[in-house]
């Protein structure tokens, strides 16, 4: 069953059209990446599925399980289940990343199912070993002054947290080393094992440029954007393809149509 | 009524001022140098060239309304270790005494003090004097509550740090209505701070105003900071209809450090004007001066930072900031900072910003959950806490309450 469905989706951005009538199903339980080249929106159509203001769908839908989430504002979608990883995530001064995560984590479970101190404490513990973060990171002010490899580090930290039905990680593995690419994608099959249980079947677009976040966090189904629509799509192995010929061969064939 | 007749009735006012209050001479002739001070003054505006304008409904031009007549500000202390720290309280100059009245004489090059403070220190009609010992350790702030029940009140605290002692003072300020509330009692407050922070001292001196809004409150603070001695001062403003702080350190002597940060949360029709200035004028001396606010509604907010370094201050540094936050297209904010440096041997640096919460980071907030109002709230609260987790718990979970009262309160009208 599909958790995610876009039909034909545009989306403009201050007026310029970067989504062009986009298709896409993301499966429960399923890993999907979705690779393309630079100014191919990628990173519009990971905001425009979480509500980004400034990104306006000008027609087609979004489906969270079958229902329209268009006119939910961003925390509604992700109090539905949506969980967006930032390419670049916001600092927040004077904002620990406790207190925040406790925030966000209650507001996502909703007020009768609310996680008790001592419970969060240690779930945020465990999650934080795996992730192998000190734990003096939850007195530190939310991603201010942390490194590139932190802040994704934090991002995951929240994935695992709020454990959504879906999460978008908006290349997520730019700016990793290999050590904490390895970190990462650890915490990303984490999230997907606990959906082992059939009736909690969680899924994860991956949205990248490059293969080596692929090489951990091994996707069931791959789609290329170019040009603001899905070119083509394939299986896993379409990775390997890619790694060798480039996107070229996708434009000129698309051209030949 | 003629402008003569006016100022003859400032004279009648400070006459029976000192009647009332049983001056000894030296007191009367030290509050008429004062208002003598004061009237030489030209009159007060509240435009600035930045083009924010204030109005603070007070005519420093006529006496009515700005000279005590009658009761006093309640002052109550808790936490006070009397051992190491002595506490002298009266309506009038006369309990400190000519010569420590003397030591607290301006001898600055702190620019000349404003009609309003001139006019707190001539029209004062509660007096404090706090001595901390010599190299008194007091890890307890020492809390002192003023009360106005009636108006107009000044009050004037003395503090004398003595060389080597560390301590440190919480002001809270209150009146008979709450922050948020119209009703309540209405007139003029003010304040004046002065102290003396011996060698190697360490001052932290905290002001929690929380006066109803029907209140309009001038105050002057000065700290004279002595050889490797530290004066931090911390404004928390959240009441008031209007405020107008000025806190000013000077660095008097070589290692001389000081910290100044204001925070201020308004609403409503609430004007802050705040005003600090660190006065460099000895070698390798410090200053940090951060002033950090919200406004909402038709709040309005300037704040002004000085930071002045002398021709014999080699070696300092000095550093100010400022910070404003609109959160309605009705609020007005505007930050002036100001350098003067007169010596080539010093780091110095200044900013200010005013704008409203990124949307941005709200939108970061709402992707993982947190609805709008609490996204708001989130970042209200992280702007200030920096500088609260500098405060002991007394001063900070006043702000907080406070603020969680008035402004965050507010974002429902």
């Amino acid at each position: 069953m599909a958790f995610l469905q876009i039909k034909d989706l545009h989306v403009r951005v201050e007026g310029k059209e970067i989504l062009k009538g986009l298709n896409l199903t993301v499966e429960k339980g399923t890993v999907h990446a979705i690779m393309g080249p630079n100014g191919s929106g990628k990173s519009t159509l990971s905001n425009a599925i979480m509500g980004h203001p400034r990104y306006e769908v000008t027609s087609g839908d979004i489906l969270l399980e079958g229902e329209s989430i268009l006119k939910m504002k961003p925390d509604e979608r992700a109090r539905k289940g949506l969980f967006l990883s930032f390419q670049y995530p916001e600092e927040i001064e004077g904002v620990t990343i406790s207190n925040f995560l406790r925030t966000a984590v209650n507001s996502v479970r909703g007020e009768k199912d609310k996680l008790s101190v001592l419970k969060f404490k240690e779930a945020v513990k465990e999650k934080m070993k795996l992730l192998m973060m000190s734990p003096d990171f939850l007195s530190r002010y939310l991603n201010k002054g942390f490194s590139g490899g932190e802040k994704k580090r934090a991002e995951i930290l929240q994935l695992l947290m709020l454990n959504p039905g879906l999460a978008v990680l908006d290349e997520t593995d730019s700016g990793l080393d290999i050590d904490a690419l390895k970190v990462v994608s650890e915490g990303v099959n984490s999230f997907m094992k606990k959906g082992s249980h059939a009736s909690h079947e969680k899924s994860v677009l991956i949205i990248t440029h490059y293969k080596r976040i692929l090489n951990y966090v091994k996707p069931d189904k791959v789609s290329i954007l170019i040009d603001g629509r899905i070119a083509l799509e394939g299986k896993g192995d379409l990775v390997d393809h890619l790694e060798d010929k480039g996107y070229g061969w996708i434009v000129e064939e698309q051209a030949k149509k | 009524m003629s402008k003569k007749e006016k100022e003859g009735s400032f004279e009648a006012g400070l006459q029976a001022l000192c009647t009332r209050l049983g001056e000894p001479k030296w007191a009367c002739a030290e509050r008429m140098d004062f208002l003598k001070a004061m009237k030489s003054l030209p009159p007060v505006s509240f435009k600035y060239g930045s083009g924010v304008s204030f109005d603070s409904g007070i005519d420093f031009e006529n006496p009515k309304g700005l000279i005590p007549t009658a009761g006093s500000v309640r002052v109550t202390h808790s936490n006070a270790d009397l051992a190491l720290v002595e506490m002298i309280q009266g309506p009038g100059l006369g309990i400190l005494g000519e010569e420590v009245l003397a030591l607290f004489r301006d001898t600055s090059d702190s620019p000349a003090r404003s009609r309003s403070a001139l006019l707190n220190s001539a029209f004062t009609n509660n007096v404090l004097l706090i001595k901390v010992k010599e190299s008194a350790r007091i890890d307890k702030p020492v809390i002192l509550d003023l009360h106005a029940g009636s108006l107009p009140q000044i009050a004037s605290v003395f503090i004398l740090a003595g060389a080597n002692s560390s301590s440190s003072v919480i002001f809270r300020l209150s009146s008979s209505s709450s922050p948020d509330a119209d009703e309540g009692i209405k007139g003029y407050f003010g304040l004046s701070i002065k102290a003396l922070a011996g060698k190697g001292s360490d001052l932290k001196l905290i002001n929690l105003q929380n006066l109803g809004q029907g209140i309009v409150f001038f105050d002057e603070r000065k700290a004279d900071v002595m050889k490797d001695a530290r004066v931090d001062w911390f404004e928390l403003s959240l009441g008031s209809g209007y405020a107008n702080n000025s806190i000013i350190s000077n660095l008097k002597e070589e290692n001389a450090s000081t910290v100044i940060k204001t925070l201020f949360a308004g609403s409503r029709n609430q004007m802050f004007d705040v005003c600090t200035a660190a006065y460099h004028e000895a070698a390798r001396t410090r200053s940090d001066l951060l002033s950090r606010g919200v406004v909402n509604d038709e709040a309005k907010a300037l704040s002004r930072g000085m930071i002045s370094i002398g021709d014999a201050a080699f070696g300092s540094e000095g550093y100010e900031r400022q910070d404003a936050l609109l959160l309605c297209d009705r609020s007005e904010a505007d930050a002036i900072p100001n350098l003067e440096i007169r010596n080539h041997d010093v780091k110095c640096s200044h900013g200010s910003t005013v704008g409203q919460l990124d949307s941005e980071k709200i939108f970061y907030l709402l992707s993982r959950g947190i609805n709008f109002e609490d996204a708001k709230r989130l970042m209200i609260k992280g702007f200030f806490a920096p500088t609260l987790e500098l405060l002991p718990d007394e001063a900070k979970s006043g702000f907080e309450k406070s603020l969680d009262a008035t402004i965050i309160g507010g974002f429902s009208r």
